[in-house]
């Protein structure tokens, strides 16, 4: 969890961190629909992490004699034209997916974070031509945006990753930067100033820490959708390439096979909703318990 | 009356009986906090349940009880027998809706009218609560209209039916005191011209003075005194009353009295009297017996241990 | 009124130039070879060199971009490398496939969503609630292309009540073009066989590509009624003796639609964003299934034009929703 490594990153304010986070987890803990997503991401995680050990077969490696096999105790989740075992691939499947997801929102988050912080913080024409460009983002329906980025970068996983990112960059930008333009009239950033400090650190030592709380909200709240756009991109052609054992271009490979061959593109697919559902329903929770500002 | 809360049930009013005659006002005062709203709205039975929770009781109207009425004969009721009037005049009314159109909605809803009827109804209540150009507010928008007008649209909107009682619930808190003089002028006239029974709720002992027949003294929850507006004021016998008039600034040159201490929490209300504990002239006794409310002079009653001494009944 | 719509026309003139400035970006500057991208794979080096020199692209960007613009202007989105027509001419054949399917979730949505956002307001965290929260966080949770295989297996395949792709089946001729939606023009021919054809092919594609947008509509309406419900004019209704029902649908909901028809505006996009997964899902012959068929031919050109085209759409319905909002709330100042 993304929480657990930025809070201990932050060494100066540690002891305060380590209450609020204790808290944090406590109530969270309470929280029914937070403990049910938690455990699913923990679960897709233990999979992901495990996969090499727990997965009964290699994800790549072909076996055309075993083709288009129906699930059964040999294969639980049926093998694909190729004769790969599809619950192996799905394991691996979900390395590629956690990962997807984190890199996208690192990615945006941390973009997203810096450019709102700038915004708001020098505000004026800074301020507004930054934002006019968020708005030109935000003037595309997310997919769609994502697509075209991913077409013209040509198609492959990475490609797919930054253009999930990039549509993603104004919502951490617009977060931000409200939280900045409030920050920048504190008294302590006055102090620091006072005191010499120059831009560069006043935005790194006071305006993004204490914007933190809230793009961690928002991280959690955007894991679900860049998961959900990548696969979607990938379904496309324009994400993971064969044989990459991805979950949305699983599905794609398993569309051709759907009439007869239904677990195929089925299992894939559940796995996606299952942990998208797990990251939404923990990320409306840790939004209701951090911070009640952030809606959808 | 009761509330469930997360912190298990609080009584907010517990034993309170009141009366008010046609053509009569009666003042509810009391802090904020003390149930005075809350009594005003159980009468029309507006508390949402959950979390509200009747525990027992009867709120008869001439010889109806309204607590066994059913929904629908209630709502038939409210704006047409009983109506209410509200201290926030500036969201009491919808927004999106002109108040021509939601005047005419509530006339229609309880008198057969074509929409013109309704129209000409509207205008003419709004002409006896002298808002100026009557046609013209039944255009505007809520937010178009002053806290002043907005509360003599209310006014017009309680009485378009003929009611029989009305709720006032601190209409006038909101508005500044210029207006507040007109606001009661108004509602006073009205209530004697419809001869109108009156429950005014409010904390302000100098608009009950103005304005009231009667006054009925409200302290977490319980009535602690009922009198006539002039004995009251003369011969106050609860300490809480006492105190409430000695703090109407302006009495004692120079210094402004209070009440020390606070309202207590209704999820425990101190034993005994509820007021023992900021009283000045409580003894041990008050912490542990609950006074009744008694009769110690014609038409005012108290609930104090000591003044039932003074009084010895 | 009139001043105010003429102002948000104004402001969204420098949405859309931003918006033609960054698939300008996107077509002129992010690929490696802008003009081995317009001829496609398959082309010799000479036909690169000579695509480059008539496209402009060796002079600087500022050159192209207004040489792009000025395509625009002239209604030139490029040419597609699979058909060599004008994008525009493609897109435009397929657009009223899109429209249709588009609307009719539309039209789902609202009917559905709408009612349930109410029914989970008013019953709050009762078990109506529940049962629709669950509904929602599926709903926005499940990737919308995996849906719609789910949907051709259960109800095509197995059950065989509905059919799986196209607008028709594939004897049928389409009706007279008069608005392009299928259904309606073959109401306005009379056809009522075709019209059924054509509804039972709109069903399975509309309701897969309505369900995310269900979930969101849902919530929507669910706070911003709960909100509305909480305020004092809705005591002041009850007060007066107005019925639950007249409370609820008119003077709660009227307010509730304030902050719902904004945000349902900017989810339009996730509705454009599912109709290129579901169209392709179910051989729907829209633009969505156009840029998927244009991504596996590497069909540059047709890639843009739709991203431009479908924006533009996606800022129009954000400006439409700006005029409705300002009719619904009487406190907006023109």
């Amino acid at each position: 969890m993304p929480y657990l490594i930025l809070a201990s990153a932050t060494k100066s304010t540690l002891p305060a961190w380590v209450r609020e986070l204790g808290l944090t987890l406590r109530i969270l803990s309470r929280n029914p629909s937070a403990v049910l997503g938690g455990m699913i991401i923990m679960t897709m995680a233990f999979l992901a992490l495990a996969a090499p050990f727990i997965a009964p077969y290699d994800p790549i490696m072909l076996s055309l004699p075993d083709r288009l096999q129906s699930p059964g105790s040999a294969h639980f989740f049926g093998t694909d034209e190729l004769g790969r075992d599809i619950f192996s691939r799905i394991l691996y499947g979900a390395r590629i997916s956690l990962t997807i997801g984190l890199l996208v929102v690192g990615v945006a988050g941390i973009t997203g974070s810096l450019i709102g912080a700038v915004a708001g913080y020098f505000g004026g024409v800074i301020d507004n031509v930054i934002m006019r460009c968020m708005d030109v983002i935000l003037s595309f329906p997310a997919l769609v945006l994502a697509l075209s980025l991913a077409a013209a970068m040509g198609p492959s996983l990475v490609n797919a990753i930054l253009a999930t990112a990039v549509v993603m960059i104004p919502k951490f930008a617009r977060l931000v930067r409200g939280e900045a333009l409030a920050i920048r009239e504190m008294p302590f950033v006055a102090a620091s100033r006072v005191a010499g400090a120059g831009h560069l650190r006043i935005i790194f030592r006071h305006i993004l820490p204490n914007c933190l709380n809230a793009a961690i909200v928002l991280a959690t709240l955007t894991l679900g959708d860049a998961i959900l756009i990548a696969a979607s991109l990938s379904f496309i052609g324009l994400g993971a390439q064969p044989p990459t054992p991805e979950w949305g271009a699983m599905i794609a490979s398993g569309r051709k096979f759907l009439m007869d061959q239904w677990w195929y593109a089925t299992f894939p697919g559940l796995f996606i909703l299952v942990t998208v559902i797990g990251f939404n329903i923990f990320g409306d929770a840790v939004r209701d318990v951090l911070d009640p500002r952030i809606r959808r | 009356m009761g509330f469930e809360t997360h912190q298990g049930p609080a009584h907010v009013l517990d034993r309170v009986s009141l009366a008010v005659q046609k053509g009569e006002i009666l003042g509810l005062v009391g802090e904020s906090g003390c149930g005075k709203s809350v009594l005003a709205r159980s009468i029309l039975r507006l508390i949402p349940s959950p979390p509200g929770v009747l525990l027992g009781g009867q709120i008869l109207f001439g010889d109806q009880d309204l607590l066994k009425l059913s929904e629908k004969s209630m709502r038939a009721l409210r704006g047409q027998q009983i109506s209410m009037i509200f201290q926030e005049p500036m969201t009491s009314l919808n927004p999106v809706f002109t108040i021509g159109h939601q005047m005419r909605e509530v006339v229609r809803t309880h008198k057969p009218m074509t929409k013109a009827q309704a129209n000409a109804f509207c205008c003419s209540m709004l002409a006896t609560v002298r808002l100026p150009d009557p046609d013209n507010v039944l255009q505007r928008y809520p937010h178009e209209l002053s806290g002043g007008m907005l509360q003599r649209v209310m006014i017009a909107l309680a009485l378009a039916c003929n009611p029989a009682l009305l709720l006032a619930d601190e209409p006038t808190t909101a508005l500044d005191v210029t207006v507040q003089g007109q606001i009661l002028a108004i509602l006073s006239e009205l209530a004697t011209a419809q001869n109108l029974a009156v429950i005014f709720v409010t904390h302000d002992m100098g608009v009950v003075a103005q304005l009231c027949h009667r006054v009925a003294v409200m302290y977490a929850g319980q009535l602690v005194e009922e009198a006539l507006v002039h004995d009251l004021f003369a011969q106050p016998a609860h300490p809480y009353t006492q105190g409430l008039i000695a703090s109407i600034p302006g009495q004692t040159p120079g210094q402004l009295q209070t009440i020390p201490g606070s309202v207590p929490s209704a999820l425990q209300p101190p034993s005994g009297c509820r007021f023992h504990p900021r009283c000045p002239k409580s003894t041990g006794h008050c912490a542990l017996h609950t006074p009744q409310l008694l009769t110690v002079a014609d038409q005012h009653k108290v609930a104090c241990h000591q003044a039932h001494n003074r009084a010895s009944v | 009124m009139r001043s105010y719509i003429i102002k948000r026309l104004l402001a969204a003139i420098p949405v859309l130039l931003g918006v033609t400035l960054l698939t300008f970006l996107i077509s002129h500057a992010i690929p490696g070879d802008p003009a081995a991208l317009i001829v496609g794979p398959k082309a010799s080096k000479e036909a690169v060199e000579a695509i480059r020199i008539e496209h402009g692209l060796d002079k600087p960007l500022p050159i192209q971009y207004l040489r792009y613009m000025n395509g625009l202007l002239h209604g030139d989105l490029g040419q597609s490398i699979r058909n060599h027509r004008p994008v525009l001419r493609d897109l435009a054949d397929f657009f009223p496939a899109t429209l249709e399917l588009t609307l009719a979730s539309l039209f789902l949505c609202l009917a559905v969503g709408i009612p349930l956002g109410i029914l989970a307001a008013v019953y709050r965290n009762r078990l109506a609630d529940h049962i629709t929260r669950i509904i929602s966080v599926i709903g926005v949770s499940t990737p919308v292309f995996w849906l719609g295989l789910m949907l051709l297996l259960l109800l095509y395949r197995n059950l065989g009540w509905l059919p799986g792709s196209g607008r028709l089946d594939i004897t049928s001729t389409a009706p007279p073009g008069i608005t392009g939606l299928y259904t309606l023009d073959a109401l306005l021919a009379g056809d009522l066989g075709l019209f059924w054809e054509a509804l039972r092919h709109l069903i399975l594609p509309a309701f897969c590509l309505s369900y995310v947008y269900l979930a969101v509509m849902t919530r929507i309406v669910r706070s911003s009624m709960i909100a509305a419900l909480g305020q004092d004019y809705i005591i002041t209704a009850r007060a007066h003796g107005l019925s639950a029902g007249r409370i609820i649908f008119k003077h709660a909901f009227k307010n509730s639609l304030i902050p719902t028809i904004t945000i349902a505006g900017l989810s339009f996009g996730e509705l454009l964003g599912g109709a290129i997964l579901t169209e392709t899902i179910f051989s729907w012959p829209g633009m969505g299934k156009y840029v998927v068929d244009s991504i596996t031919t590497l069909d540059f050109p047709a890639i843009m034009g739709f991203t431009l085209v479908a924006s533009t759409a996606y800022v129009g319905i954000n400006l439409c929703v700006d005029i409705l909002y300002a009719l619904l709330n009487p406190r907006i100042r023109y």
